[in-house]
C-alpha cells in the first residue's frame, strides 16, 4: 500500500503542478499567476484540517474520498473550465487526497519511514509537473490506475481502514495526557511553520535537483529515525543544518554555491516524517486532523516567504528545540 | 574575523570540556561530542549576537542568549551522549549550566583584564 500511496502522491502533485505550470506559461501577467497559485495553495493546504477532521470522524469516508480525487483532478486539469475553477478543483482534489492517504499511512504503519517515503513522492511529482517534464494526461493516467488498485484493495478489505480503534503499538509508544499533547502539538506546528519559510532553492545544474533533494530529505529522515531513533536524528538534522550555515559563510566558488542551500534544504526536509509521526502521537484518534494542521502550517511560508525573514541560526535552534521538547513530551520510549 | 570566531569557540570548548570531564562524565566519546556541541553553540550564539541590537539592552540579550545556549547544549547532550542519554536529565543540566557559567565568568574576567 505504501508504494501505491507514494505513486498516487507523485501523480496527484504532478497533475496540479503540470496544470498550473501550463497556465503560468501562457499567462503574461505575473500578479495573476501568483494570485491563482496562492488560491490553489490556500485550498490545498488550508482546508486539509477540516477534511481530515471529517474523515477522522468516519473512517468509511476515506474510500469515497479517494474515489473523488481523480474526478476532481481530471476536471481541474481541463483548461476549458477557466483558471479560477481549475485552481479550486485542483486544490480540492489535492486536499482530499493528502488527508485520505495520510490517514491510511499514519494508521497502518507504526514507524517514521513510511510517512517519510509517502511525502517524498509529492516533491518529485510537483517538480516534474512544474517543470513540465510530463503533461497532465500522464499523471492523470497514473492517478486513475493507482486509485483503482487502492479502491479495489480497500473494498476487498485488505486495507482494514474501517477499523477506527487505536492500535496497541500506538498507545505503547505515545503518552496521552491532553495538556502535554497540546503543548507538544504547538511546538511541532511551530517547527512545520519554520520549515515552510526555509523552502530551499538556488542555482543548480538541473531543474529537478532541488525536488530530488527535498524527496531524499523526507525519505531519509524517516529511515534515519527508524534506524537510530528520533533523538539522534533530531541532533543529526541540527548538525547538518549547522554545517550548511557554516558552508554559507565560506567564500565558495560560484560552481559550489548550490551545496550549502541543498544541504540546508535536505536537513530541513528530514524533519517532515518526524513532525508527522509525533503530531499523530499527540492525538492518536485524529490522524487526519493532525496531518491537516501540519499542512496548514506550511501556508504562512507560502504567502509571506518574501516579506518575512528569520535569522537562519535562530531558525535551526528553534526547530531543534521544538522537536526535542515535543518528542520528549510525547514519546514514551527512547526509540 | 573568521579566525577570531573559531578561536573564541575553540577556547570555550577548551575551558568547558575538561570541566565536563571533572564533573564525572569520563567517556572519551562523550567528551568529544560535548566539545563539538560547545563549538557549535558558541558559533551560533556569537553569530546571533553579532546581528542583535546590543546597544539597547546588552546584558539582557547576552544573558538570554547564554540561557538558550545552555538549553541547546543540554538538549544536544541528551540526544548524543551515550552515558547520559537514558538517565535522568537533572544532573546533566546542572553540569552543562556549571560549565557554561565557568566559561562565561572566564570571558567576563578576560574582558575586564583587557579594559
Amino acid at each position: 500500500m505504501l508504494i501505491l500511496c507514494t505513486l498516487l502522491h507523485l501523480a496527484v502533485d504532478g497533475v496540479c503542478g503540470a496544470a498550473l505550470a501550463a497556465y503560468a506559461v501562457e499567462e503574461p501577467d505575473y500578479a495573476s499567476i501568483v494570485y491563482y497559485f496562492h488560491l490553489y495553495s490556500l485550498i490545498a493546504f488550508g482546508f486539509q484540517w477540516i477534511a481530515g477532521w471529517a474523515l477522522d470522524r468516519k473512517m468509511s469516508r476515506i474510500l469515497p474520498g479517494l474515489a473523488l480525487v481523480p474526478i476532481l483532478l481530471g476536471l481541474g486539469a481541463l483548461p476549458g473550465f477557466g483558471i479560477l475553477s481549475q485552481s479550486v478543483l485542483l486544490g480540492a482534489g489535492n486536499c482530499l487526497f493528502h488527508v485520505a492517504a495520510g490517514i491510511l499511512v499514519l494508521r497502518r504503519y507504526p514507524g517514521y519511514r513510511e510517512p517519510g517515503v509517502f511525502v517524498s513522492g509529492g516533491a518529485i511529482g510537483l517538480g516534474l509537473g512544474l517543470s513540465r517534464f510530463c503533461g497532465t494526461a500522464v499523471f492523470l493516467c497514473i492517478c486513475a490506475a493507482a486509485t483503482a488498485v487502492l479502491l479495489f484493495r480497500g473494498i476487498s478489505s485488505s486495507l482494514k481502514i474501517e477499523a477506527a480503534e487505536i492500535h496497541d503499538h500506538e498507545t505503547e509508544t505515545f503518552r496521552a495526557a491532553p495538556w502535554i499533547s497540546a503543548g507538544a502539538a504547538v511546538l511541532l506546528l511551530l517547527c512545520v511553520t519554520l520549515r515552510g519559510f526555509s523552502g530551499g532553492s538556488g542555482a543548480s545544474c538541473h531543474v529537478m535537483f532541488f525536488p530530488c533533494v527535498f524527496a531524499a530529505g523526507k525519505a531519509l529522515g524517516g529511515v534515519c529515525c527508524d534506524a537510530i531513533g528520533w533523538r539522534r536524528t533530531t541532533a543529526f538534522i541540527f548538525i547538518l543544518s549547522f554545517a550548511a550555515l557554516e558552508m554559507m559563510s565560506l567564500s565558495l566558488s560560484a560552481a559550489w554555491t548550490w551545496l550549502p542551500a541543498a544541504l540546508l534544504a535536505f536537513a530541513s526536509n528530514m524533519t517532515m516524517p518526524l513532525t508527522l509521526r509525533l503530531l499523530h502521537g499527540c492525538c492518536l484518534a485524529c490522524p487526519g486532523l493532525m496531518f491537516g494542521l501540519a499542512a496548514g502550517c506550511l501556508l504562512p511560508g507560502t504567502f509571506w516567504r518574501e516579506s518575512f525573514s528569520i535569522l537562519p541560526q535562530g531558525m535551526i535552534v528553534i526547530q531543534f528545540l521544538s522537536l526535542f521538547l515535543a518528542g520528549s513530551a510525547v514519546r514514551r520510549t527512547e526509540a | 574575523m573568521e579566525t577570531a570566531r573559531w578561536s573564541t569557540a575553540l577556547l570555550t570548548a577548551a575551558i568547558e570540556t575538561p570541566l565536563f570531564y571533572l564533573f564525572g562524565c569520563r567517556q572519551v566519546g562523550d567528551c568529544l561530542w560535548f566539545a563539538l556541541i560547545n563549538v557549535m553553540s558558541n558559533l551560533l550564539l556569537n553569530d546571533t549576537l553579532r546581528v542583535a541590537p546590543l546597544e539597547s539592552c546588552f546584558w539582557g540579550i547576552l544573558l538570554s542568549g547564554e540561557l538558550v545556549a545552555v538549553v541547546l547544549e543540554f538538549a544536544l547532550c541528551r540526544c548524543l551522549l551515550s552515558s547520559v542519554r537514558c538517565s535522568g536529565g537533572g544532573k546533566l543540566f546542572l553540569v552543562v549550566l556549571s560549565t557554561n557559567l565557568a566559561s562565561f565568568l572566564c570571558g567576563v574576567i578576560w574582558g575586564l583584564l583587557l579594559t
